[in-house]
């Protein structure tokens, strides 16, 4: 049984549009977007899949060299590893249907895979207004305090 | 100072949907020892809601937002609030025992019942997805601050329309009744400056911060509330607005709030069908321009400010925000530093006659 990497949990959400992905992380607030192979890739992941079912998509769609598209394809897996977008899954490899992933289109031109994060929407998540809880228990605002 | 992290509970001993009913039974035994309860209706694109409050307290906290939208004779109710306070009743309400907790909200949700408190404004809402009934509490009235006034309930709206293909979103809607433009962005980037303008216009004004959209077949926005924010460095151009103006009294602490709705009745538009969506953005250059935007462009500055704007149901939002924006051009509107002059830009824009 090998490990298959997967989107870490119902906390990343993801949608593609035009080619290119929309990752969001619901608990941190950030965000990323990929194109190209990277949005491949992803697609790859949400079906679950070994780092060599990727590595043989993308060597499908893309006439590069296996070493090259494997050495692009490590670094952006670490990075989605480091940001927790990903992680390691017990399950059983072998079933998933990555056929929707492969296009065939072999003389597309491979671009190192990308992933660009935003934070501007972390200030929303930072908020830490909780400076009491009155006798009930009701968490009190510090500028709000006489409810 | 309590980290929300210490409020949560692994294992309560009450579940959501107790909760809820808790909640409801205290609300509706308030009203029935009221002799003012007072109910409200607005029509609100295809959906009739109901407000109904113990006593007067709150309706003129929370109904301005809507008035433009009030009908007397309702059809079928779509959605049901109570609105109540424990000041007013002298009737008090347990927090329930939170399971989540994330930034300023702190909630505890579970099958169809959601429950999110605002530790910053103060308030509760619980909603009952089963029966599309709803209560808001408040520890005091008198506490509600003027953002909710200007916005209130989006917690509730949200998980409401979570079924549907219809969608709160962070944006204003201008247009007219043959259709009409969207404006997205965060906070700053020119959405509430240029819908403001756009009441000395042939644009009418449908919401500068919040708007409804139908998110398939042909997409329309919806106008929910008739409030409108100025930056207070913008006053200058907006004179006209004077006399709307809710919060005089506690500006600068406060962002000028308006309720266009008497004043402005006139320049209120309901609903349209939209033609596109601008993504405003402040330039320092004298003349306002559009140009043309990618759909990435446009989703990235939709979603997420919609998703953490309304803090929940994060994933529903990405899916039906990406499928309007797959259905809309999308342009950046480069601003110019005349706001008078931007709306007629998106007027000829919308009669083909932009230059």
């Amino acid at each position: 049984m090998e490990s298959v990497l997967r989107v870490a949990s119902e906390q990343i959400t993801s949608e593609i549009l035009d080619g290119e992905v929309m990752i969001v992380n619901l608990e941190t607030g950030s965000y990323y977007s990929m194109t190209g192979p990277g949005t491949e890739i992803w697609q790859c992941l949400q079906l679950g899949s070994a780092p060599e079912q990727i590595l043989g998509v993308l060597s499908e769609n893309y006439s590069v060299s296996a070493e090259q598209i494997e050495a692009s394809l490590k670094k952006i897996l670490d990075q989605l590893l480091e940001e927790k977008l990903i992680k390691d899954s017990e399950h059983p490899q072998g079933s998933a249907d990555l056929d929707q992933v492969r296009h065939g289109a072999t003389n597309k031109i491979f671009s190192e895979p990308t992933l660009n994060k935003y934070t501007d929407m972390q200030e929303l998540l930072l908020l830490d207004p909780i400076h009491d809880v009155d006798e009930a228990g009701w968490p009190l605002a510090k500028d709000n305090s006489d409810n | 100072m309590i980290s929300p992290d210490t409020l949560l509970v692994d294992k309560p001993d009450i579940s959501p949907e107790e909760y809820f009913d808790h909640h409801q039974s205290i609300f509706l035994k308030v009203c029935e020892s009221s002799a003012s309860t007072e109910k409200k209706y607005y029509r609100l694109g295809p959906f009739c809601l109901e407000f109904i409050f113990p006593n007067a307290h709150l309706v003129s906290r929370v109904t301005p937002a809507f008035a433009h939208l009030e009908i007397t004779t309702p059809g079928k109710v779509d959605l049901s609030i109570g609105f109540w306070d424990s000041a007013s009743t002298f009737e008090k309400l347990s927090p329930p025992p939170w399971n989540r907790a994330q930034g300023g909200f702190i909630s505890f949700h579970g099958g169809a019942y959601y429950h999110k408190y605002n530790s910053v404004s103060g308030c509760l809402y619980s909603f009952n997805a089963k029966h599309n009934t709803a209560c808001f509490w408040i520890g005091n009235y008198k506490n509600i601050p003027y953002y909710e006034s200007g916005a209130p309930i989006l917690s509730i709206l949200n998980w409401w329309l979570k079924d549907t293909a219809y969608q709160l979103v962070h944006g204003g809607a201008l247009g007219q009744a043959s259709g009409g433009v969207l404006l997205i962005g965060r906070g700053g980037s020119g959405k509430s400056t240029t819908c403001a303008s756009a009441l000395r216009s042939e644009l009418f004004y449908a919401g500068d911060d919040y708007s409804l959209v139908k998110t398939d077949g042909e997409p329309r926005a919806y106008g929910i509330f008739n409030s409108a924010k100025i930056r207070p460095d913008m006053l200058q151009h907006f004179d006209h607005l004077k006399g709307a103006l809710f919060n005089s009294e506690k500006i600068p602490e406060e962002k000028p709030l308006y309720f266009l709705y008497p004043h402005f009745k006139e320049r209120l538009i309901k609903e349209f069908p939209l033609k596109a969506i601008f993504i405003p953005q402040v330039t320092n250059t004298p003349q306002t321009s559009i140009e043309p935007a990618s759909p990435a462009d446009t989703l990235r500055a939709l979603a997420p400010s919609t998703i953490f704007q309304l803090s929940g149901l994060g994933k529903e939002i990405l899916f039906k925000t990406t499928r309007l924006v797959q259905s809309l051009p999308c342009y950046f509107l480069k601003l110019g530093n005349r706001p008078e002059e931007v709306p007629d830009k998106i007027a000829a824009f919308l009669q083909g006659t932009l230059s």
